[in-house]
């Protein structure tokens, strides 16, 4: 079930949370703009494409990591305040709150992309005009909405125990490294691909470098496949996230896990 | 007020086991019986207590009744709904209070927690902003609406948490605890305001572990201990229990548990509470009859200060104790 | 002077008892090992990609795995101050005898445990997966290195600890110092690429000689090579232990005064 009405207004929550205390954007900003300026530092001596890549690939990780972090904060700071039973307790389907809170902060992402962009063309002189701008805008807002729907699975987990959050911070790396933004998949060994496929982030990523580079297309697939591909993986994880939290839901009312923080 | 017509609860059988924790390394502890097959009804209008100690199963109760957990087995309704099958249809028609310092969104206002809350429960858009404001007015939280709840008193903070448990108007509300750790003044403003929400027809029930306020408030009430339910009754029926029973009071210096387990098993005591005072301590025991038994007392007591022996006519809190702690 | 080194081992203990009450061990292990394995593989793809001579997968590795130090002995000692304010124990703690310093510095001691764990345990994922050759690295040599690093580091991270005690949170200060300590201190490219009026900035987090000192005595370094590097990090360790002192007594009275300790 889902309710838009309890989407909007955990998303109107979590923006008005950002407002009053914006600093806990910082780490989510500054990880992606550091690892970006590293890997430009590091394709210093190349230029074009590959100073865009790393700039792009840094937009990526910028989104990557705010959802991360936030979406899986977002029913801890509940639990932190004591008030996930109080939601629970509602009519609302706490997938439709966790998942208002989930758009919010993949919107921040793409602020945090955006900081990437302008910082980039304008402290380092780099060309940031992409090949296919239409192509590029859906590109980014796919990416967004399926790192949106990853986030929401993080946070089912974290409504039955507290430690997931331990569990999905380990992942934040491996994605970096698995979905290829700032470097193409096919220098990663042949293994790590089925994991790298099952990443919505992946396919976000290549539709990304596919729109903004002139005769890119690692995969072979075109925009279209690439695009396809994120929305796949994203109704995928959709579902499961649904499925998850009726799931997640019931063994935390079964457990008395709901008020532990 | 209770019209003693329909039972808006049911309970049969409710019990519930919190299994152990399980982890990969190291002991998660044992599983615990929190409410061991309790049985009881609540009738449309009335104030219903779950009186009993710390740790009794009062708040696993109220949880299993307002779908927060689910029950091992047994079977309980609410408003005619399966409380684990019709949780879904049941929450838009109750509420839970659970107060305390936590339960609300410290970094939004009063009425931005509200009105999160009022979507929470799907509010009627057009009437939702003057709900909040009522809600507020009859709180009085009215001039505090806009401040952080960070900065809210503890008073505050509970009369925002009641005013989030009526955004829905519910027609069952559960309230845990609704005064603890609140000042007199505070708490008793909040009696006022459930004893008002009864007149008006909201059928409640709450758990407390004051007697005072289970003898105030409640039309009738359990007394539940170590997940059981010991009595069950109007608080008027509860003092009847012990209405031939009277009470010895021994104020006493250097008396401690020994003295007190020394006391509970003279024939003739059903229970001894013992309560530590500034510098003495005050032993209550219930006693079928006083006279033989205070030469007893007296001879069990030698050798410590005593300072009186008096004897009392029971209380609820008595007959509390009688069937929560007694032989 | 007694009654501060028993609240020194409590707090240690606390922070190690309260990391397991949330987290397994296991868990936590997993966690600490994932993200230092993960961390450094992503910047050896980057600089494998890159091609720079420079910076080799090889250097990266090495910078990477020092660099874990950094979790620990920095963002472990402020997060804990955070989570003192949030579960509101802060308040508590400010009302006993022992002085919130020592409570930081038994949470350093924990930390300095888990970092020095972490960081041997990167060298290992450094040397079989990326191709890090420490054969001529003399074992005591490399120990004093990194004790020194991770002795001089948690003084840092008291000190930004310590402003948590006075703001809401110093999580956030920890997160910036912890991701520029990637890009300031040698540990993905040498501070030679960075520009001329950064690179001094780079000289006042210890890091930058930790990681200095680590190649050296990768390549055979001995203790004699690495002096220089080893006193300037216990210089400034100590002068970060001293200035920590100072600098929780002073965010002690600023939060008495204005009543933020339980303000999260």
């Amino acid at each position: 079930m889902i309710s838009l009405r309890a989407m909007k207004a955990a998303l109107k929550q979590q923006s008005i949370h950002f407002f009053v205390d914006p600093q806990w954007i910082i780490p989510s900003i500054i990880a992606p703009f550091i690892f970006t300026t590293v890997t430009l530092f590091l394709f210093r001596h190349a230029g074009g494409d590959l100073l865009l890549y790393a700039v792009l690939g840094g937009g990526v990780l910028g989104m990557w990591g705010n959802t991360i972090h936030s979406s899986s904060w977002s029913i801890g700071y509940d639990r932190m305040n004591g008030t996930l039973e109080s939601i629970m307790v509602t009519p609302a389907p706490l997938s439709s709150v966790v998942f208002g809170r989930c758009l919010w902060n993949a919107f921040l992402g793409l602020l945090n992309a955006l900081a990437v962009f302008i910082v980039a063309h304008f402290a380092f002189g780099i060309d940031v005009s992409v090949r296919d701008p239409l192509g590029f805008v859906t590109a980014l807002f796919l990416t967004l909405l399926s790192l949106a729907v990853l986030g929401m699975i993080f946070g089912a987990f974290y409504v039955v125990t507290r430690a997931s959050s331990a569990f999905f911070q380990m992942l934040e790396f491996p994605i970096y490294v698995l979905s290829g933004a700032v470097f193409p998949l096919v220098i990663l060994p042949e293994w790590t691909r089925p994991f790298s496929y099952a990443i919505p982030a992946t396919w976000g990523a290549e539709a990304l470098k596919i729109s903004a580079f002139t005769g890119y297309d690692s995969l072979s697939i075109g925009l279209p496949g690439a695009l396809g591909l994120t929305a796949l993986t994203t109704i995928v994880y959709l579902l499961i996230s649904f499925q998850l939290f009726t799931y997640l839901e019931k063994r935390a009312k079964i457990n008395g896990t709901l008020v532990r923080y | 007020m209770n019209d003693g017509s329909e039972t808006v609860i049911s309970v049969k059988d409710l019990t519930k086991v919190y299994p152990a924790a399980r982890r990969l390394l190291g002991d998660g502890g044992r599983e615990k019986l929190a409410v061991d097959r309790v049985d009881f009804e609540v009738r449309r209008g009335e104030i219903f207590g779950l009186l009993g100690p710390n740790g009794a199963g009062k708040t696993t109760t109220i949880k299993m009744l307002s779908t927060l957990l689910i029950p091992t087995s047994g079977k309980a309704t609410v408003l005619g709904l399966d409380v684990v099958k019709d949780a879904v249809k049941l929450r838009p028609r109750i509420n839970l209070v659970s107060g305390g310092e936590r339960g609300l969104y410290f970094r939004l206002t009063g009425r931005q927690n509200l009105d999160f809350f009022s979507d929470m429960y799907r509010v009627p858009r057009e009437r939702k902003k003057t709900k909040v404001q009522e809600l507020l007015d009859q709180v009085g939280l009215s001039d505090a609406a806009d401040i952080r709840v960070e900065n809210y008193s503890r008073g505050m903070k509970q009369r925002l948490h009641l005013a989030r448990g009526l955004v829905n108007d519910p027609e069952m509300l559960f309230l845990d605890e609704p005064t603890l750790g609140l000042d007199p003044e505070i708490a008793r403003e909040t009696r006022a305001l459930i004893r008002e929400l009864s007149r008006k027809g909201m059928t409640i029930m709450l758990t407390t572990h004051y007697m005072f306020e289970a003898d105030e408030l409640c039309d009738r009430l359990a007394i539940i201990s170590d997940g059981q339910i010991k009595a069950l009754g109007s608080p008027f029926s509860m003092k009847e229990s012990v209405r031939n029973d009277t009470v010895i009071e021994v104020e006493a210096r250097d008396i401690g548990e020994g003295q007190r387990q020394g006391l509970a098993g003279l024939p003739g005591v059903s229970a001894v509470s013992m309560e530590f005072l500034e510098g003495r301590q005050l032993a209550r025991m219930v006693v079928e009859e006083a006279g033989s038994l205070i030469p007893k007392v007296a001879a069990l007591l030698e050798g410590r200060k005593v300072i009186s022996i008096r004897v009392d006519q029971p209380t609820l809190e008595d007959a509390y104790i009688k069937m929560v702690n007694g032989k | 002077m007694l009654r501060d080194i028993i609240g020194v081992k409590a707090s240690s203990l606390v922070a190690m008892r309260s990391q397991f009450a949330v987290v397994g061990p296991t868990l936590w292990l997993m966690q600490i090992l994932a993200t230092s394995l993960f961390q450094m593989w992503f910047f050896v793809l980057v600089s494998d990609f890159a091609g720079d001579p420079g910076a080799s997968p090889g250097y990266v590795a090495l910078g990477n795995a020092v660099a874990s130090l950094t979790y620990a002995a920095i963002y472990g000692v402020c997060m804990s101050a955070g989570a003192e304010k949030h579960i509101g124990t802060m308040a508590t703690i400010m009302s006993t005898p022992t002085r919130m310093y020592y409570v930081f510095l038994g949470k350093g001691v924990y930390q300095s445990f888990i970092g020095l764990f972490t960081v041997s345990m990167s060298l290992f994922f450094a040397s079989v997966f990326f191709g890090v050759d420490l054969s001529a690295a003399e074992p005591f040599t490399l120990a004093a290195v990194l004790l020194v690093t991770c002795f001089s580091m948690v003084g840092f991270g008291l000190i930004i600890g310590s402003v948590g005690v006075y703001l809401r949170s110093s999580m956030v200060l920890g997160s910036i110092v912890l991701y520029l300590g990637l890009l300031l201190c040698g540990v993905n490219f040498p501070i030679s690429y960075l520009p001329g009026w950064v690179q001094p900035i780079s000289y006042a987090f210890p890091l930058t000689y930790g990681v200095e000192a680590v190649r050296e005595v990768a390549v055979g370094g001995s203790l004699g090579d690495v002096s220089g590097l080893l006193v300037a990090m216990l210089a400034l360790g100590i002068a970060a232990y001293v200035a920590a002192y100072f600098l929780f007594c002073f965010f002690e009275k600023l939060a008495l005064k204005n009543g933020s300790l339980d303000v999260f």
